[in-house]
């Protein structure tokens, strides 16, 4: 079982880069005290940390799931990833072979809980699966959603006739407030980005500014709510999903909008926030038609989900995918696991210049004015340090700002480019281009 | 943004009622804008912030660099990288922060000349920012790129020179930014240390004067005696002392040339019976230039005359002229010297025993070192051994050992010393230590910190070539499971610089 596992695939469990590099800080057996594999699912281990006891860390293979003694809140944390390692890449130190208590307790209560999941999950979809009460539950949430709606617009119109002034001075219930009744509402993307306008107002210079667009695209999603009815099917999905709709993968199924592989993995973004992780997959599938796609994930503290095909970014991967409805389709998901045909390949080629980046970027706006970032594959260009900032220049001497892992790795795709020519792969946010990967000239590849 | 985001930012800080917004740009924006005009204040500027926001996103084009700009490239490579294998220890390494085996991987790559990998290149800049020894073992392999990085990174810049510190940290910096400066001056061009220590000297305080001073003991010469004599009327009695030190190694200065000749008549052969024997005087005339030269003046309420004072008078001189000088005056060879020297009192003979350290008289220190038992050997090699050359350290070690370590009295005692020694001897080292400790275990219960910090030092210091030989020893000794899951990890290290050494062999 060792063996399907590398070091990249358990690194790309890491919640962050720094939850990475930690893990692998104890990926060392010097850092551990006791570790054993019952040859099964289980995995275990103790660190001796700054306390007097050890940290008891325990994996179960089967999700994986991860538990550990520590106090740290990302998950896995840095000691579930070090054991996974080192189970992945020197199995013969883990040479106890009986769980100690502590792991087989833990894994009988995981059972259990399974079991009692598994009961309730086949007695909500026998629920779920009356029709009259499908209709009778979309319309009470309609309801909730309008009203939530009309007291946001409310909201927002008072803060504009107020005055944004005061708001750095406001406490965080302020917005948090107001975002929890956007989640009685049962609108949680409005909750995301009331929630997030806290930061945005104490963000330092130029804050009133960014706090703006903020509310300008709020407003724009408010109003697009309230004129759903005369806008296209596709921009409608699109608004209801920004504002919290849930797109189901059954109707997306039923709709039939499917692409075929195989696909290359352009590259992969992985953003933490408090409790849930969210794991983004860029392809682009090849041949003549070349749509891109995004494949979402998430994951929730309790339990991460195993890396995939999709997990490394220059691989080929197969398999249709299906999209969700939208003005611009883009995210989209597999039926079933995809496969994986080859882990590297040829530099893939895409815009030749940042002004056929851009005139893309324009076009896929007027299909979607709510869309947040668009894939932008731009051959010939180079990474410098310019007036201590990172742009991205092109073949021909344009430029855009660049952020590598939200600056995190800034140097060591500097190191991996030295200003050469390479193509680079990253998300374009309107403002700048998040890299993901790079591939230099030999088509070896970098990955944020 | 532009001018009209500009105006309706300022709107919606002072507020609507404050400020009623009343957008405007040229062309279609405009009339989009100008769309809005009836609806309420908040709605509008609302409105058309949504606008001019998805107006500036949709429209926005990539700057033009300056023409005169040249995008830096990093130049080709002179050197071929090292093998995937070793690049990912390196890594390994690095996260881990284990210094002595980076350190270890960077002189293999010198000696096979190969440089690091671009990927580990940050990694290692930063970390060598800490040390001199890493910062001049990175310099070889750096490469190209790493140069060109280096370059781009104001905490990286000035490593490329090799230097951590530079000239700014001597005007400017910490005490100790400044130390650092002169010792990797020192090293460089010890001209170029003295030289920039006298132009600051008058300004500096007694305990910089005189930590800078002891940094002249690199790279001593003849050249340092003219500040080192000066230095002599230092008001502070440590710079004082730290001169009078340096000076006693400086075998033509005016210092020893005073001393040798205080030295005349100190000593005579006499005779007791057949046997020769040294005879002293009691005591050496007292005057401003030997208290200049360091005698220390008598207590306070004791008189100069007094006979304890005055014996200290001889030996003080004792302690700073070399043996052979005396065997010189006396028409003796030094061996004879040597043989009278223990017949002297043993205080006498102590005091000799200093001036040979002071004046590196070699060949009295080797034959001191060879008298001495196991257990006064090893105290007196260990504290001593860094104020002698490898070349003399090494010879009087062999001597001694006569190729059995099991001569010393305590092998953990040369732990840090065997490293400097050569492979021969290391050779024989290790594999002695690492079957004690290995007896040591299969007879415990338990593991002891001092065997657990004993292995992680041996895994640290020992040559990478030993590591099989040693899982041989180990493995040939019966011990509990508890110690034999030890070991793995404790000799990672070593399993470590064995895989680095076999990945840069030719």
């Amino acid at each position: 079982m060792a063996g399907s596992w590398t070091k990249e695939r358990v690194l790309a469990l890491a919640p962050d880069a720094a939850s990475a590099k930690a893990g692998q800080d104890l990926g060392s057996p010097r850092k551990w005290v006791r570790l054993g594999h019952d040859g099964g699912r289980a995995i275990w281990g103790e660190c001796q940390g700054s306390g007097s006891q050890p940290y008891q860390t325990r994996i179960d293979l089967d999700e994986p799931a991860f538990k550990c003694s520590c106090p740290s809140r990302k998950f896995p944390c840095k000691h579930g990833l070090g054991l996974f390692l080192l189970f992945a890449l020197n199995l013969p130190l883990l040479t106890e072979k009986e769980p100690p208590g502590w792991v087989s307790e833990w894994l009988a209560t995981r059972a259990q809980k399974a079991e009692k999941k598994a009961e309730k999950a086949e007695a909500a979809a026998q629920k779920q699966a009356d029709p009259e009460e499908q209709a009778k539950r979309a319309a009470k949430r309609l309801g909730r959603v309008a009203k939530g709606v009309e007291d946001c617009r409310l909201w927002l119109n008072d803060l504009v006739r107020q005055g944004l002034v005061d708001l750095p001075s406001r406490p965080y219930d302020f917005w948090e407030g107001m975002a929890a009744r956007m989640v009685d509402a049962q609108a949680p993307g409005l909750a995301s980005m009331i929630g997030s306008m806290g930061g945005l107002a104490n963000s330092g210079e130029g804050w009133t500014g960014r706090l703006l667009e903020r509310m300008a695209r709020l407003h724009l999603l408010l109003e697009g709510f309230s004129r759903l009815d005369a806008l296209s099917a596709p921009l409608q999905e699109d608004v209801r999903s920004h504002i919290g709709f849930t797109q189901s993968k059954e109707d997306s199924l039923a709709a039939g909008n499917t692409a075929a592989g195989p696909w290359r993995v352009l590259g992969v973004g992985i953003d933490l926030n408090e409790r849930l992780t969210e794991h983004r997959a860029w392809l682009r599938q090849l041949g003549a038609d070349r749509r891109d796609a995004l494949v979402l994930s998430f994951s929730y503290a309790a339990a991460p989900s195993a890396p995939d095909v999709t997990s490394i970014a220059g691989a080929t991967v197969d398999g249709p995918l299906f999209y969700h409805p939208s003005a611009m389709p883009l995210r989209a998901f597999p039926a079933a696991p995809l496969a994986e045909l080859a882990t590297g390949g040829q530099i893939p080629s895409g815009f030749g210049a940042l002004r056929e980046a851009h005139a893309s970027w324009a076009a896929a706006l007027a299909q979607n004015p709510f869309l947040l970032r668009a894939p932008w594959l731009v051959n010939d260009t180079r990474l410098a340090i310019v007036d201590e900032r990172l742009i991205l220049c092109d073949a021909e001497r344009r430029w855009v700002p660049a952020v590598v892992a939200g600056e995190g790795r800034l140097w060591d795709a500097l190191a991996f480019t030295g200003g050469h020519p390479a193509t680079v792969f990253g998300e374009w946010s309107g403002s700048q281009l998040n890299v993901l990967t790079i591939w230099d000239g030999q088509g070896e590849v970098f990955r944020a | 943004m532009n001018q009209t985001w500009a105006e309706l930012t300022k709107s919606a800080l002072l507020g609507t009622e404050r400020m009623p917004p009343s957008p405007a740009a040229p062309g279609l924006l405009g009339t989009m804008l100008e769309a809005l005009a009836d609806r309420g204040a908040e709605e509008r500027l609302l409105g058309s912030a949504a606008l001019v926001w998805q107006h500036e996103r949709a429209g926005a084009q990539a700057a033009a660099l300056d023409s005169d700009y040249a995008i830096p490239e990093a130049p080709a490579e002179r050197l071929e990288p090292a093998s995937p294998r070793a690049c990912a220890i390196l890594a390994e390494a690095l996260l881990a922060k284990e210094q002595s085996v980076v350190l270890y991987w960077l002189r293999c790559a010198e000696a096979a000349r190969r440089r690091v990998p671009y990927q580990s290149l940050p990694a290692l800049l930063n970390l060598s920012r800490g040390s001199i020894d890493l910062r001049r073992q990175l310099l070889p392999v750096l490469g190209e790129r790493g140069g060109w990085l280096a370059e781009r990174n104001s905490e990286w810049k000035a490593l490329k020179g090799g230097e951590l510190q530079d000239a700014s940290a001597w005007e400017t910096g910490s005490n100790e930014a400044r130390l650092k400066f002169l010792q990797e001056l020192r090293a460089r061009d010890p001209a170029q240390a003295r030289e920039q220590l006298q132009k600051v000297w008058k300004q500096e305080k007694a305990k910089q004067r005189s930590e800078f001073l002891a940094v002249l003991e690199l790279g001593l010469s003849a050249e340092d005696e003219p500040f080192l004599e000066a230095c002599l009327d230092d008001r502070s009695e440590e710079v004082r002392s730290r001169a009078l030190h340096l000076l006693n190694a400086i075998p033509t200065s005016a210092f020893m040339h005073r001393m040798n000749e205080r030295a005349k008549g100190l000593m005579s052969l006499g005779e007791s019976g057949s046997v020769r024997k040294l005879q002293f005087v009691p005591a050496v005339p007292v005057d401003a230039a030997l208290l200049r030269d360091g005698l220390p003046p008598p207590a306070k309420n004791v008189p100069a005359e007094d006979p304890a004072y005055r014996r200290s008078t001889v030996s003080y001189i004792l302690s700073r002229v070399a043996p052979s000088t005396f065997a010189a005056q006396l028409g003796v060879t030094l061996s004879e010297f040597i043989a009278l020297a223990r017949d002297a009192s043993a205080e006498r003979f102590a005091w000799m025993v200093e001036a040979s350290f002071r004046t590196k008289s070699m060949d009295f220190i080797r034959a001191w070192f060879l008298s001495l038992n196991s257990k006064d050997f090893d105290v007196e090699f260990i504290q001593r051994a860094p104020s002698l050359d490898p070349a003399t350290r090494e010879s009087i070690l062999r001597d001694y050992l006569r190729g059995d370590w099991g001569r010393v009295h305590s092998m953990s005692n040369y732990l840090d010393l065997v490293p400097e020694l050569p492979s021969d001897l290391q050779a024989t080292f290790y594999p002695a230590v690492l079957e004690r400790s290995a007896r040591k275990w299969s007879q415990a219960k338990l593991p002891e910190w001092r065997e657990d910090y004993l292995l992680t030092r041996l895994a640290s210091s020992m040559p990478a070539s030993l590591y099989p030989e040693s899982l041989e020893i180990l493995a040939g000794v019966e011990m509990a499971d508890v110690f034999r899951d030890l070991i793995p990890k404790l000799m990672y290290p070593l399993q470590q610089r064995f895989e680095i050494q076999r990945e840069f062999a030719p």
